[in-house]
Formats: structure tokens, C-alpha cells, sequence
């Protein structure tokens, strides 16, 4: 139990964290819109004692700013619909992949299992 | 152990992401029923504790392959179920989105690069032709080593041939896909030009002969068609030029002259003149530069009766008789008509060119009115 209490307080300020991309780009973006990809969620969590878990920043240093940057578009959009129920139409998400950076991207996403 | 659920629990029920313990459990920490029974506490939707069954299940069996594949796998099988009740996530894989962007743009790749592995192109090489599968294989070298089931593939949808020759005899296959079909590809490619090559002669041919055959211009004239009625000596040699323009001169001239003389004459001067004309004398032209310059036959306009006014012809006429007795032939001149011609003919002397109208004939063709024939007959008999 008190785990729990220090867990959810610990949560409770670390609500945003930030990801930082090759070339200096920050993104903040909600911990719970990080925790969409598989990687980032072990990278930002509490439980493991990673440096990312206590700073609250995750660096990706493989990838540029546009790429981080679509990835953090996609992960927000997998948050808001993930759970969506069948009569809501989802809108396409492809068409907003920019043809240039998809090679880029498909790496990342294979990196950040999304 | 507990990797593959950990993703399961990502995916099915989000809300579990705020217990930070589960995490941990990915990283081959046991996790007991006790987290277990705290997730489920979670769940208030009946659905996703279904699922959290699913989960409990995962529990059990211990997963240690490469956590990567093993995580990939539940994750591909979940958003590919969309259409399933328990209603997981209808977001599609991102690695899936991207390919499917790559795979219509696979034009606009030039290279892959060195690091991306060959599990994540194989779904976007899968659709490309093969002049682009060459091109990425020469970009990227790395990549040819996965690519002999894409080439298989393309070889057997190119040249269906191909598939029942190997189909029988398993032996046969050939060891690298890729060189059998750059080979078939090259005989084909020698087989059409051949047959190109088979037509364009023919067509070449056929135009050789049609041509042949078509009207040519030239300078060259054929020979004369027409035989001449009334020629007691029947077909003549073939004329040159000159001689049948001196025929049509003087048939001509006789024309004109017997059509003349059927008028009646003015003169003493005319009276005679008709015994010469019959006799077909020629004229003498005074002007030698004329270009029907033929001493025997010339029509001196200026002396035709039907071209010339009155008044005119009198000049000439003047001029006329002294050359005419330095001729050793007696010159036969067009005796000057008093009476006018008839009124067209006047309109005709003013025509200033004198060849001009050399050939025209007095009559149009075929009309009714009285011939030359008549004339002549007429003349010789007075």
C-alpha cells in the first residue's frame, strides 16, 4: 500500500515527460500518451530504476526531429481512439505519414514498438 | 516470461498502464496473481476483464524468445482484430502504416540503406516490379540474400512456362530465381525483336511493290496513241515533235485559210489567193523570230483574217508582197477581208501575244457548224 501511495504520487508529479530527439528536439508530451509505445513505457517507468524513470526525459538518439515528432503525433492519436467504439469512425492515419520521412519512421516504429 | 503479457495489458486495458509494477514484470520479474487480481480490480469494463483472463492465461506460459518478435506478435494479432467483440484497439500498427506508405511510393525509394533489417522491407518489396527490385538490389547488396521467395514469385507470375517446367520435375529448379528470370526476360526481349524485325521487312516489302506501281512523274512522253483516220499510207513512224506540231500547223492553217475563203472576197488579190491556199502553199512569216519558226508553215497573225482588224491587215499586206517575190515559192498570204470577221473575232485581235491563240480552233469542239471539210470542197470546186 504504501507503494502504491508513493507510486501514485510519484505519478502524479511525474504526469509529462519528455523525449528529446537526435537533433535536440523536445517533445512533452503526457505520460500516458508516451506509454503507448511499448519502449518508452519500460523507459519511463517507475518501477525499474532507469534514469529516464526519475528525470522524466527520454532520449531518442537514433531519429530526427521530424521523425520524434510524428511518432509523438501517432502515439496521441492512438491514445484518443484506441478504445473507440465501432460507430465512431477513426480517421486515417496513413495519409498523414509524409511520404519522405517513412523509411525513417518504420525504423522508429519498429524501435518503439508502435 | 511475462513480456508478452505486459504488451497484452498495454493493449487491452490502458488503464492498467498506471501500475507501475507490471512493468517491472517485463523484465523477467515474476509477477504473482496478487498484481494480477489488483489489475483485474481495475477493469471496470466486463469486456476488457475478459481479456484480462486472456492475460492470466499468458501468465502461465513462459515466453523467452526475443521479447521483440514475441511482443510483435500478440501486437500484430490485436490490431489486426478489429472486427473482434472484445473491440482491442482498431489503431493499426504504425510499422504497418509505414510500409504501406513505402509500398506506394516504392518508386521514389532509391536506397534502403545498410541498417534496416529485411523482416520490415520484405512486405514492401512484395508488390514491386522487377526492374525496381533490380535497381534496390544494386542500391543495397545486403538485401539480396532474402529476396529469392520475391523472385520466385515474380518469375512464376511473368512466365507461367516456368512454373510447370519446375512443377514437374522438382530437380529442375533453378538455383537462383533471380538469374532465370533475367534470362527468360532476355530471350523474350530477343524473341520480339525478331519478330519485329520479320515484320518491318515485310511491310518495307509490300511498300517496295506498291510503289512500283503508282503514277511517276516524268518528262518523257508516250507514244502516240491515236491513229489518224483517213491516211492512205495508214500508221505513220512515230513523229518527234517537230513534225507534229508542222502537221497541226498546217491542218490548222487550212482550217482558217478554207474558212476564210468561204467568205466572200473583196479583192482581186483574194480571188487568186485561193487556188494557192488550196494547194496547202505555206506561209512565209516576214518576222523569222516567231517560235514555230518552220519555213515551210507559219501563221503571221498579224495577216489572219480571223484575228486582225481590216485596217491592220492592209500594212502587212503591203510589206508582204515584195518579200513575197524575192520567195522562190509564191507566199500565201490571208487576203485582207474588207468584210470584219465576225464580231467574236474582233474581240480576239486585240490579243496582243500573237502564239497565244495560235492552236485555238475557230470553232469549239464538236459544234454544229459548218466544218472545214465543207470549205475546202467548196474552194476547189469554184
Amino acid at each position: 500500500m504504501n507503494n502504491d501511495v508513493e507510486m501514485k504520487n510519484q505519478e502524479h508529479s511525474n504526469e509529462w515527460v519528455k523525449i528529446v530527439s537526435q537533433d535536440g528536439f523536445s517533445f512533452v508530451i503526457k505520460r500516458d500518451v508516451a506509454s503507448q509505445s511499448g519502449t518508452l513505457k519500460s523507459m519511463i517507468g517507475t518501477g525499474e530504476g532507469f534514469a529516464e524513470a526519475t528525470s522524466g526525459v527520454c532520449n531518442i538518439p537514433d531519429y530526427r526531429g521530424a521523425v520524434v515528432e510524428k511518432l509523438a503525433e501517432f502515439m496521441i492519436y492512438k491514445k484518443m481512439y484506441g478504445h473507440a467504439s465501432p460507430p465512431e469512425v477513426i480517421p486515417d492515419f496513413q495519409e498523414r505519414i509524409y511520404p519522405e520521412i517513412a523509411l525513417e519512421l518504420l525504423m522508429a516504429a519498429d524501435y518503439l514498438e508502435l | 516470461m511475462a513480456q508478452s503479457s505486459r504488451s497484452c495489458c498495454t493493449l487491452y486495458s490502458p488503464n492498467l498502464a498506471r501500475f507501475p509494477m507490471h512493468i517491472a514484470a517485463r523484465f523477467n520479474i515474476i509477477c504473482d496473481a496478487k498484481f494480477l487480481q489488483k489489475c483485474l480490480r481495475q477493469l471496470p469494463n466486463p469486456a476488457t476483464q475478459a481479456t484480462a483472463v486472456q492475460v492470466s492465461e499468458l501468465l502461465v506460459h513462459d515466453d523467452d524468445d526475443d521479447h521483440k518478435y514475441s511482443r510483435n506478435r500478440p501486437l500484430a494479432a490485436m490490431s489486426e482484430g478489429a472486427g473482434s467483440s472484445h473491440s482491442p484497439s482498431k489503431v493499426p500498427n504504425l510499422v504497418h502504416l509505414c510500409q504501406r506508405v513505402l509500398a506506394a511510393n516504392i518508386d521514389a525509394i532509391s536506397s534502403f540503406g545498410e541498417d534496416i533489417p529485411h523482416r520490415l522491407v520484405r512486405p514492401v518489396l512484395q508488390g514491386c516490379s522487377a526492374d525496381t527490385l533490380l535497381r534496390l538490389e544494386l542500391e543495397t547488396p545486403d538485401l539480396m540474400d532474402g529476396n529469392e521467395e520475391l523472385w520466385r514469385g515474380l518469375c512464376i507470375r511473368a512466365y507461367p512456362a516456368v512454373a510447370d517446367a519446375t512443377g514437374s520435375s522438382e530437380s529442375e529448379e533453378p538455383v537462383s530465381w533471380r538469374s532465370e528470370y533475367l534470362h527468360l526476360r532476355d530471350e523474350e526481349n530477343r524473341r520480339f525483336e525478331e519478330a519485329a524485325n520479320r515484320i518491318r521487312n515485310q511491310r518495307l516489302e509490300a511498300e517496295e511493290l506498291k510503289r512500283k506501281r503508282q503514277i511517276k512523274i516524268t518528262d518523257r512522253l508516250p507514244p502516240p496513241k491515236r491513229v489518224r483516220h483517213g491516211w492512205s499510207n495508214g500508221p505513220a513512224p512515230p513523229k518527234t515533235l517537230f513534225e507534229k506540231t508542222r502537221a497541226e500547223a498546217s491542218k490548222f492553217q487550212k482550217n482558217v485559210f478554207n474558212s476564210r475563203a468561204a467568205q466572200p472576197p473583196s479583192s482581186s488579190i483574194k480571188s487568186t489567193r485561193p487556188k494557192l491556199g488550196s494547194s496547202n502553199v505555206p506561209l512565209f512569216p516576214p518576222c523569222r523570230s516567231a517560235p514555230v519558226a518552220v519555213t515551210t508553215v507559219t501563221v503571221r497573225t498579224s495577216n489572219r483574217p480571223s484575228h486582225s482588224p481590216p485596217q491592220s491587215i492592209s500594212k502587212p499586206e503591203v510589206s508582204a508582197s515584195p518579200l513575197s517575190q524575192k520567195e522562190s515559192r509564191p507566199p500565201t498570204r490571208f487576203p485582207p477581208e474588207s468584210s470584219p470577221p465576225p464580231p467574236r473575232n474582233a474581240a480576239r485581235a486585240k490579243n496582243k501575244d500573237p502564239m497565244a491563240s495560235l492552236f485555238v480552233p475557230k470553232h469549239k469542239a464538236h459544234s454544229q457548224l459548218s466544218t472545214s471539210a465543207h470549205h475546202l470542197q467548196k474552194v476547189s470546186s469554184g
